[in-house]
């Protein structure tokens, strides 16, 4: 992941300013207070905000992106929001390792489940495309201690796949067993670079 | 005692209008030829031939078939301009223009086309609702929110591709307003059809009832016609209902 020069702004409010960012990490996690950008780098880095022209972001082939807001389809069942989507069989789905732990909500539709329920079918759906790259936006809102433990597991038999993943949250807590390397978000703007660890303690 | 209330204004308005009907009548003794007494309204019931009710299921049915006709052909129309910009730009001069041209204007060209055919006044119907909705369609799915739309840019997908499982829920979802109020629109046409081609029907009693100054039949039918705008608005709010399952 490198992004040079990443100049973005809403408005008149300048968000990035000259930007610069380069991980060769596999899994990455973004932190910061809320409203401090994180998303936004995300919606660039997916292609959903196009940045000022002299930006250079090298943008992955396949990105997918799990945004906070929940995005089933209300009106389909959990099955559905994934099988008329997606390019892929029920056996197939059937036969993943996470399916066990969806099967009982599986077939609802998706404005009788919960919250949880809701966020486990759209991480179950972003993992089942493969992409290149995951982009995953607070994902473990709404969800209890086990089912954080059972896709946190998902994801890192995701990044022995290839799958490169870079998330936001804001609880260490809900990312501490994935090891990601962590940058941090400053609360000023605009944001120019973002901050490890090492550079905080110096 | 809040309840109570509502109840009571909820009676009041129901008997506000035949109240002061009423009293127009019979504390200020207007006239028959200004004012049809509720007698001589009920009157109408017994004395038509046919029955007032023949007309009125007339009518009735050609509402029905026209509207649900009409709706389904302006969403439908609507999702195929959203799904083709190269049929959105071949139709949608035409369409823009033709829906602002009054539905009413045109019904010359249906009795010259159709006659008295019951083809004619469907079709005036369609006309007269479907460019609308069509439009209202192609409206909603110009705002389809952030997440949806980066959801399907995700999988490498257009939202345009998927008209049955997205983009037909998400219109029917924020429709009801426009049906309700193509409804109205639909029953105007009703009756302007009935005014010109036909035999039978409300809309054609009342034209009938003009030449003679039947004021109490004129006044039947109007009478007739809030039933049926009110008892099929009260109708498609409940099928609505049940259709987008998802919001309630």
């Amino acid at each position: 992941m490198q992004i040079n020069g990443l100049t973005f702004s809403y408005e008149k409010f300048l968000v990035f300013d000259d930007f610069y960012f380069e991980s060769s990490e596999p899994l990455i996690a973004f932190k910061g207070p809320t409203g401090c950008g994180k998303t936004t780098l995300l919606k660039i880095i997916s292609q959903n905000l196009t940045p000022e022209k002299r930006s250079v972001v090298q943008y992955s082939k396949n990105t997918y992106f799990v945004i906070q807001e929940d995005s089933l389809f209300p009106w389909l069942t959990g099955e559905e929001n994934i099988l008329k989507f997606l390019d892929l069989d029920k056996k197939k789905i059937q036969s993943q390792k996470l399916f066990p732990f969806l099967e009982s909500f599986f077939s609802k539709k998706a404005s009788e489940m919960s919250y949880g329920q809701r966020r486990m079918i759209e991480l179950f759906r972003a993992f089942l495309f493969k992409p290149d790259l995951l982009l995953l936006d607070e994902p473990f809102n709404f969800l209890d201690k086990k089912s954080r433990g059972v896709f946190t597991s998902e994801i890192l038999s995701l990044l022995e796949s290839k799958t490169k993943v870079i998330l936001t949250s804001h609880y260490n807590e809900d990312i501490s067993d994935l090891k990601p390397k962590v940058y941090y978000f400053n609360d000023y703007f605009p944001v120019r670079k973002l901050s490890t660890e090492v550079d905080k303690q110096q | 005692m809040s309840k109570l209330k509502n109840n009571i204004f909820k009676i009041v308005g129901i008997i506000l209008v035949p109240a002061i009907w009423f009293a127009l009548k019979y504390l200020f003794n207007v006239s028959g030829r200004y004012l049809p007494s509720p007698i001589s309204v009920i009157d109408t019931f017994s004395t038509i031939e046919p029955n007032i009710l023949i007309h009125f299921t007339w009518s009735l049915g050609r509402l029905i078939i026209g509207y649900s006709g009409g709706v389904m052909i302006g969403i439908l129309l609507g999702l195929w301009l959203f799904k083709s910009k190269s049929f959105t730009d071949l139709l949608y001069p035409t369409i823009q223009s033709l829906r602002s041209v009054p539905a009413a204007a045109t019904v010359p060209f249906f009795l010259l086309w159709f006659g008295f055919e019951e083809t004619g006044k469907f079709l005036l119907i369609f006309t007269g609702i479907a460019f609308n909705l069509s439009i209202t369609t192609i409206e909603i799915l110009s705002i389809i929110p952030d997440k949806y739309l980066i959801f399907f840019r995700s999988i490498n997908k257009q939202a345009e591709n998927h008209l049955r499982y997205f983009a037909l829920p998400f219109v029917l979802e924020k429709l009801l307003p426009t049906l309700r109020f193509s409804l109205s629109t639909a029953i105007g046409l009703v009756v302007v059809s009935e005014f010109l081609g036909s035999q039978v029907g409300l809309g054609y009693l009342i034209q009938t009832a003009r030449s003679t100054f039947s004021m109490n039949v004129i006044f039947a039918c109007m009478l007739l016609f809030g039933v049926m705008n009110f008892a099929i608005d009260k109708i498609l709010v409940f099928i609505w209902g049940k259709i987008i399952y998802w919001k309630s």
